[in-house]
């Protein structure tokens, strides 16, 4: 699968070269419980060096004197482990308190208290995951971290609208092959196989059409997956134009590179390169892709 | 509330009940604005009544599904008279308190709290409303964040003769369960039975 590469990814070699490298940790601040600068003083204390990065109240882990994911502050859910693209993902949806929103795949649940944190931990999060195993980390991580605006249903995304509820913001960060991560799990470099793409887009597309049907008149709704492969990225937001008509509309995500217009001898809209791409040779994250659809 | 979600209403006594423990905790205020919700559970044979409390909004938001996992955050259960905050509710009394028992530890003591260790006089570097014997307290780092909750086992007050080394504060639940077993769900009865 990595072979595929070549044919879309700019400085493909740099790009498989930096995947077998040890990756940039980030953490993000809880702001439900502590202010940024007064988790700096305390991370310092332990002799933990961070830096800022472009998303507000995350800090890349420069240097740290003990395991960033045992230190007593993160025990205690002053911070979260977690990528920048993820949190790139969540600001872009920009929630806001009193919301009603909706996180449809939602294990460990790193989005989801990010998304509470934005909303001041108020308004409704309804969190959905199709794992039933999967859903102790996620009350774990919402119990750490302070949440309590939150409701976890464990029902398969394709079905969500049978809550009869709509939301303001949807968060789709879809099941996916995961080729973006190989850097964190080098397994992902064999366990996976082409009919394994087709499958998971036919999926994703699934759940994206669901997603649409859930949101209210001009809301938004990410999509996002840790996957290089245009199919279940550029294409499955291509099919969703297609179906959609002029009813759903893609906004531009002023991050990373331009997603693809065109794979093999495959034209997607105009309007796919509004969409956003991060490599992890470029952007410093995990190889994400980000499409910020309007409901008209 | 529909009566196909696991979670109900306080009944009145259950209200009463709870309102002394916000108001000893110093939350009261606090939980005016949200929503309280009890759910029974069957815990090692015993019945027990977890206390969740969540927004408002997002209890207007639940939707009539046998599906739903989790509301809201447990901070805590009734157990006979008496609220007994889990590690999320000693967190959040912790940041949204007032005047609520607490006993903060040294560095070396935290490390060892985290671990789920009982604490002795010798670690103890500040504390609040330890008078008597049995009383259920916050237990807090010198960065005044919240690491577990204890019982304590004798009164300690600025009479108290007790030597260093003497057990003064039983752990009963501490934030290091997050690390040591991510499918642990808080109810804060680890060692409380």
């Amino acid at each position: 699968m990595i072979g595929r590469f070549l044919e879309y990814m700019p400085d493909a070699e740099k790009c498989i070269s930096s995947m077998e490298a040890p990756s940039s940790t980030y953490i993000r601040t809880n702001a439900i419980k502590i202010d940024p600068n007064s988790l700096l003083c305390m991370l310092e204390a332990r002799d933990i060096e961070v830096e800022s990065t472009e998303v507000p109240d995350v800090f890349r882990v420069v240097r740290s004197a003990l395991p960033i994911g045992a230190t007593p502050e993160y025990l205690a859910g002053l911070y979260y482990i977690q990528d920048l693209s993820s949190c790139i993902a969540v600001e872009e949806l920009g929630v806001s308190s009193l919301q009603q929103n909706l996180d449809m795949a939602c294990a460990p649940g790193g989005k989801t208290t990010f998304m509470a944190q934005r909303m001041y931990n108020s308004g409704a999060i309804c969190a959905i995951e199709y794992n039933r195993r999967r859903i102790p980390s996620v009350i774990s991580n919402l119990s750490r971290c302070g949440v309590m605006n939150t409701s976890i249903y464990n029902i398969d995304a394709r079905s969500v609208s049978n809550l009869n509820r709509r939301f303001d913001r949807v968060l789709l960060d879809a099941p996916c092959t995961c080729e973006g991560i190989i850097s964190k799990d080098k397994t992902r470099k064999i366990s996976h196989f082409p009919s394994d793409i087709e499958e998971s887009s036919q999926r994703q597309l699934e759940m994206l059409l669901e997603a649409i049907r859930v949101v209210k008149q001009h809301g938004l709704v990410i999509y996002s997956t840790c996957s290089f492969a245009p199919e279940e990225n550029e294409l499955v937001i291509n099919e969703l134009l297609e179906i959609s008509g002029n009813s759903v509309v893609i906004e531009p995500v002023h991050r990373g590179l331009p997603g693809l217009t065109r794979f093999g001898d495959r034209r997607f809209h105009p309007s796919l390169s509004r969409t956003a791409r991060l490599y992890p040779h470029l952007h410093n994250t995990v190889g994400f892709f980000i499409a910020k659809l309007k409901v008209r | 509330m529909s009566s196909l979600i696991p979670h109900r209403e306080p009944t009145r006594e259950e209200l009463t009940l709870l309102r002394r423990s916000f108001d000893h905790w110093g939350i009261f205020d606090f939980v005016l604005d949200k929503e309280i919700l009890i759910r029974e559970k069957s815990y090692n044979g015993t019945r027990i009544r977890e206390v969740y409390l969540t927004t408002k909004d997002n209890s207007i938001l639940l939707s009539e599904n046998t599906s739903l996992s989790y509301i809201g955050m447990l901070i805590g259960h009734l157990k006979r008279r008496s609220f007994v905050p889990s590690m999320a509710g000693a967190d959040l009394i912790s940041r949204v308190g007032v005047n609520f028992p607490y006993v903060t530890v040294n560095q070396t003591a935290e490390a060892l709290v985290l671990y789920g260790r009982d604490i002795m006089y010798a670690s103890i570097v500040d504390y609040r409303d330890l008078r008597k014997n049995n009383t259920i307290v916050i237990i807090l780092n010198e960065n005044r964040v919240a690491i577990g909750l204890g019982i304590t086992t004798v009164p300690i007050d600025e009479n108290s003769h007790i030597v260093d080394n003497r057990i003064v504060i039983k752990t009963i639940v501490d934030s290091g369960h997050y690390l040591r077993n991510e499918r642990w769900i808080d109810t804060g009865m680890e060692r409380n039975n």
